[in-house]
């Protein structure tokens, strides 16, 4: 009997953690975030509009898809990189007697535990940016940001390793001419 | 028992794997690193701009510009920390933001810092210091100002940096103040400011 719980156990926490490792579960911290955030708005109305997920496996079927594309094969090899997107927006109904809306400081706190660095915040006429990124090994492994502009919220999370699709951006794109903080 | 060594394994790769997070602790013992206090005060500004883009993200875009922008990514390379806060204040705050200028400016001075520029009038107060390091280069450079449209700016670079090139990391990521900055020649100030040139 005891072993077959031990048997139980261990297939179960196999079963967790290749779920994890596919991201076939949401991460917590990207529904911490969106949840503290949401907490502290009330009682002003917020209301899910869009939310994707791709985790590994969809995108594991994109880069086979992409791999086959004549003109762009690149694009298969930086998707292989990508490990996890979420994005999620809400509608933000604000009425006219509600006060100014702010990203809680509880959202960045609960973000930093777990390994996400702010590099950028931004507060002006009623919107907010925040700016994470999580750096492993002298690499690029994920951004996070948080939008509160005048009547929507919207989170975005992207890991994998992010080096080669960023620099490869940077080298067609260019660095920005000043980035807009003012 | 092979699922529970696989287990094991696995969670010790995990564990192999170090978070390159650093804080800003990490910076401090630097002489070019400078401590403005807490901005506590000025959090619930209607308008702030924080910025901190420390080694590991300035070595990744160092490297991600170096085929477009070698000079650009070579005077990144020497750098380790860009700190930029900028608080839209109040009459009442603007005082604590004087306070903190000369506080710091105090500390400064007593860490061998030199003051390049210090432009004050009735509608501005700006100061400029650097920390010289070996051949002339700056290892450290602080700006903290009060500018017309009452924003408090204080912004702190640690790490070597050639002055020549101040111009240029303003530029691309447009860091208030040091595109009035000349080190060459001669700084903008408003006529008939009371300043303080060294």
């Amino acid at each position: 009997m005891m072993k077959k719980i031990f048997i139980v156990l261990v297939v179960s926490l196999i079963v967790f953690g290749l779920a994890v490792a596919a991201s076939c579960i949401p991460r917590f911290e990207f529904l911490d975030v969106a949840t503290s955030v949401r907490a502290s708005m009330y009682p002003t109305q917020v209301q899910k509009k869009f939310k994707l997920r791709v985790g590994s496996m969809m995108i594991l079927a994109a880069r086979m898809i992409a791999s086959r594309a004549t003109d762009t094969p690149e694009i298969a090899d930086y998707l292989g990189d990508i490990k996890n997107v979420q994005i999620s927006i809400y509608d933000v109904n604000r009425d006219e007697g509600s006060v100014a809306l702010a990203i809680p400081p509880e959202a960045d706190h609960g973000l930093k535990e777990r390994g996400w660095e702010p590099f950028v915040r931004v507060r002006d006429n009623g919107q907010q940016v925040n700016l994470f990124y999580k750096a492993i090994n002298d690499g690029l492994a994920g951004v996070y940001a948080v939008v509160l502009a005048e009547d929507k919220l919207v989170v975005v999370e992207v890991q994998g390793k992010l080096d080669k699709l960023i620099e490869k951006a940077l080298q067609q794109q260019g660095l920005p001419d000043g980035l807009e903080l003012m | 028992m092979k699922p529970l060594l696989m287990c094991v394994l696995s969670l010790s790769l995990l564990g192999s794997v170090t978070l390159a997070q650093e804080p800003v602790e990490a910076y401090k013992a630097h002489p070019g690193y400078v401590d403005f206090g807490s901005f506590e005060k000025f959090q619930n500004s209607p308008k702030t701009v924080e910025v901190s883009i420390k080694g590991p993200l300035l070595k990744f875009v160092s490297k991600a510009v170096a085929m477009d922008d070698p000079e650009f990514s070579k005077l990144l390379d020497g750098l380790l920390l860009i700190q930029v806060n900028v608080f839209g204040v109040n009459d009442e705050q603007a005082l604590d933001v004087a306070g903190i200028i000369k506080s710091t400016s105090e500390t400064l001075a007593t860490k061998q810092w030199e003051r390049m520029v210090r432009v004050q009038d009735e509608n501005q107060h700006v100061e400029v210091y650097t920390q010289f390091g070996e051949n002339g280069s700056f290892t450290g450079l602080t700006v903290m100002a009060l500018d017309e449209e009452d924003n408090a700016v204080f912004v702190n670079i640690v790490g070597t940096l050639d002055p020549e090139q101040l111009g240029k990391l303003s530029a691309k990521f447009n860091i208030p103040k040091l595109d009035e900055l000349d080190f060459n020649g001669q700084s903008e100030h408003t006529p008939g400011d009371k300043k303080n040139e060294e």
